[in-house]
């Protein structure tokens, strides 16, 4: 690795995981970190997106978390304060150029789409060099007391695309014929008013997850239904229902830490020459729910993924 | 929206309750308290009291107190410095719910390690190395472990009288062909069992297989019955014994003998000894309380409806009758954790923590098992001399740098057992884990 002073980290998402990982990289020294996010603060963030106040509630993730660390005044590496530069952007719109200044990039996201989009182009930045140029990708994902971290290697270990298939599945559903003539559960009940009868009502426009109005009739109309099928309507509160129509995750501060810190410890590792490529576990996933269970093992690169199975033949 | 919404999801407003009133002790003016009382303090912890070195150096860490005010206006932090002659006693101790030990001034381990404490989560790290062990002179009991993936609780090979009168009146050789569509799985099953046993046949997983699919082709032909598909996925639970107590709920018998000072803990060996006097009561039917709970089942709103208030009505009944002794044993037990009680009774969980904070004597006792650990765990425990060598301020050390993960990741792990301890919502570490991060590794060891 390049001489530790000059070496710039891209943290992709400032949310729960992001706010742990910029804490630590500022602790461990990293003179020049990047941080994009999209997203702008809100309540429900503060119960562990620590570098956030009441007082920050709508304003820009990147830029309020960049502003905290850097009027921490933290020295760095090589004698150079750790300064974080704030992106407040949608990240599949950086270009080429830009990612290709970092040493390394760090992701605590939640959408896919997102790590795949980082994924694809790092590993063409290290095809199109010809293996001159790599930047590890380090991936952080948390749900509730569960989390994973996947450390890529682009070109030369499994990458994101590789491992897609130890992701979950999307959100259950249930069948037309349950949710409309059969409901036996709350959920039946909301499924049905999002998915036929919101369009029935309004056809001219989508619901508007953000809107008072639209929750307030999804909540008459849940109300109402349950009671015309005899369901028990204790579980319908506003937050059961918003949990259910978001596909809302719990999220907690110490699972952050862990996983955020384990990514942080995989930078350490590369940049101080201590990561054994192809023999380091590059896949750990952790579950608190149960006692503290955390393996890591190996992840093998797919012969066949699409992302980056040209330099395999 | 509370603010607290994406974690009220997984222990509830009384598990919060908990976690806001516990007053928590956290010795050492270390990196590792100022990274757990970040974690703490995030998910609303409210009561604090730290507790200084003597040997007392500024540590750079990266939120200090008033930081940690600014996120929680109503936490309080009580500090104050080792005192040997005060803390050296137990009283001292007492009014704690949780310990948590980080310093590295072995001189403090060593006047607290043979007092008598409450439950304690004791912690260590260095460079890519760090172990946590729950320590307790008690066993700890869950209530709610919040299994994610649970076997339906439905009896369906005993139904107690309340559920075999449901079960008794529905009769399917009288039903139309629609009806049996509507029939949920555990109907169909009962009365698949319930033919097997008449006519004498040996009841096995083939058997009522067959059992199943004959009164499913009374519905033939007709459109696909997913109740019938799903009866044939569930039969298993045809198969099972309902007097059976499970072994998670057998080990809480024999843990439940031991004195207990905490009072969930205590509360809970009073329910566990009353449901050894339910199950001897006439109305169990040798079966622990039924939880009511029921999974969905394919079938028309109004059959699982009919279906889903038999089982309550049963589960209250049960409940009322074990209310009535857990009163008996003890009036101060509340009915809402009574209620608790009853619904998780299958999966409630006893842990045996550490009986004493790890020593050297205990590295043998792992090296048996896991070598790697033990060499870990041996850094950790080390002599005096060789812990007061490390800085507790490491941050002119550059090189040093690169462990703060290490220190960050512990303490997580440390505020997430601590909230499980608090709220005796999840199953705790049981009860010492070794974490190598250089190897990526982690070990859970047994003191």
């Amino acid at each position: 690795m390049a001489d530790l002073a000059d070496v710039s980290i891209l943290v992709l998402g400032a949310g729960g995981l992001g706010c742990e990982i910029l804490k630590n990289l500022a602790m461990q020294g990293i003179p020049d970190i990047h941080v994009v996010d999209m997203d702008t603060i809100e309540l429900t963030n503060l119960n562990r997106q620590f570098l956030f106040r009441e007082s920050d509630i709508g304003q820009s993730k990147a830029l309020v978390a960049a502003r905290f660390i850097n009027e921490k005044n933290i020295m760095g590496l090589g004698g150079r304060p750790v300064v974080v530069t704030a992106h407040f952007q949608d990240l599949t719109l950086l270009d080429r150029k830009f990612i290709e200044r970092f040493t390394l990039i760090v992701s605590g996201l939640d959408s896919i789409e997102a790590r795949r989009f980082m994924n694809m182009q790092l590993v063409r930045i290290t095809f199109e060099s010809r293996f001159e140029k790599c930047i590890p990708f380090i991936d952080g994902g948390s749900e509730g007391l569960k989390g994973h971290c996947k450390t890529i290697i682009p070109g030369f270990s499994a990458c994101y695309e590789c491992s897609l298939d130890t992701l979950p599945a999307k959100i259950e559903s249930y069948p037309l014929c349950t949710v409309s003539n059969n409901p036996r559960l709350p959920e039946h009940v909301i499924e049905f008013l999002m998915s036929v009868q919101w369009a029935q009502q309004h056809p001219d426009r989508d619901f508007d997850f953000d809107s008072k109005e639209d929750l307030q009739w999804l909540m008459d109309e849940a109300h109402a239904r349950a009671r015309q099928f005899n369901i028990d309507t204790s579980k319908l509160t506003p937050q059961f229902v918003l949990g259910v129509i978001k596909n809302i995750v719990p999220s907690v501060a110490s699972t952050n830490a862990i996983i955020a810190a384990q990514c942080c410890t995989e930078v350490s590792k590369l940049l101080y020459n201590e990561y054994d490529i192809g023999e380091a576990p590059n896949f750990l996933v952790y579950n608190g729910d149960d006692g503290c269970f955390a393996y890591s093992f190996v992840h093998e690169r797919v012969s066949t993924c699409l992302v980056c199975r040209e330099s395999i033949q | 929206m509370d603010k607290f919404d994406r974690q009220l999801r997984l222990w509830g407003k009384h598990g919060q309750l908990e976690l806001s009133k516990a007053h928590i002790c956290i010795i050492g003016n270390t990196l590792l308290a100022s990274e757990i009382l970040k974690n703490l303090v995030l998910p609303g912890a409210t009561k604090f009291h730290l507790i200084k070195e003597t040997s007392y150096v500024k540590s750079d860490c990266f939120l200090d107190v008033e930081d940690l005010k600014s996120i929680n206006e109503h936490a309080e932090f009580n500090e104050e410095t080792w005192n040997a002659h005060l803390m050296g006693n137990q009283e001292y101790w007492r009014y704690f719910d949780l310990i948590i030990l980080t310093t590295r001034d072995v001189s403090v381990i060593e006047s607290i390690r043979c007092l008598p404490m409450p439950p304690m989560l004791a912690c260590n790290w260095r460079e890519y190395h760090g172990y946590a062990c729950f320590v307790s002179q008690e066993p700890h009991f869950v209530t709610e472990c919040h299994r994610q993936h649970k076997s339906p609780d439905l009896r369906i090979d005993k139904p107690p009288q309340p559920l075999l009168n449901f079960y008794e009146s529905i009769k399917p050789s009288q039903l139309s062909q629609e009806q049996l569509n509507d029939l949920p799985f555990a109907v169909i099953i009962y009365h698949a069992l319930k033919s097997l046993k008449e006519n004498c046949t040996k009841i096995d997983r083939s058997s009522l297989r067959i059992e199943i699919r004959r009164l499913h082709e009374k519905t033939l032909p007709g459109p696909e019955c997913l109740n019938f598909i799903e009866a044939e996925r569930y039969l298993y639970l045809g198969l099972q014994d309902s007097e059976i107590i499970p072994d998670n709920l057998l080990k809480c018998f024999s843990l439940a003998s031991s004195e207990c000072v905490v009072p969930f803990n205590s509360m809970f060996t009073d329910m566990i000894s009353s449901l050894k006097d339910y199950l001897k009561h006439p109305s169990s039917e040798h079966q622990l309380p039924l939880s009511g709970l029921i999974p969905d089942m394919e079938s028309s709103s109004e059959m699982y409806n009919a279906i889903q208030e038999a089982y309550l009505r049963c589960a209250s009944k049960n409940l009322n009758t074990f209310a009535d002794i857990v009163t008996s044993h003890n009036a101060s037990v509340p009915l809402s954790q009574i209620k608790n009680f009853c619904s998780n009774v299958q999966n409630v969980r006893g842990v045996v923590p550490a009986s004493h904070i790890p020593t050297e004597q205990d590295c043998r006792t792992v090296k048996q098992i896991t070598p790697a650990a033990a060499a870990i765990l041996r850094k950790l425990v080390k002599s005096k001399h060789e812990l007061e060598t490390i800085r507790p301020s490491f941050v002119e050390s550059r090189d040093e740098l690169r462990y703060y993960p290490t220190c960050s990741l512990l303490a997580g792990i440390v505020a997430q057992e601590a909230v499980k301890i608090l709220t005796h919502q999840f199953v705790p570490l049981e009860n010492t884990l070794i974490y190598d991060g250089k190897a990526g590794q982690v070990y859970r060891v047994k003191l």
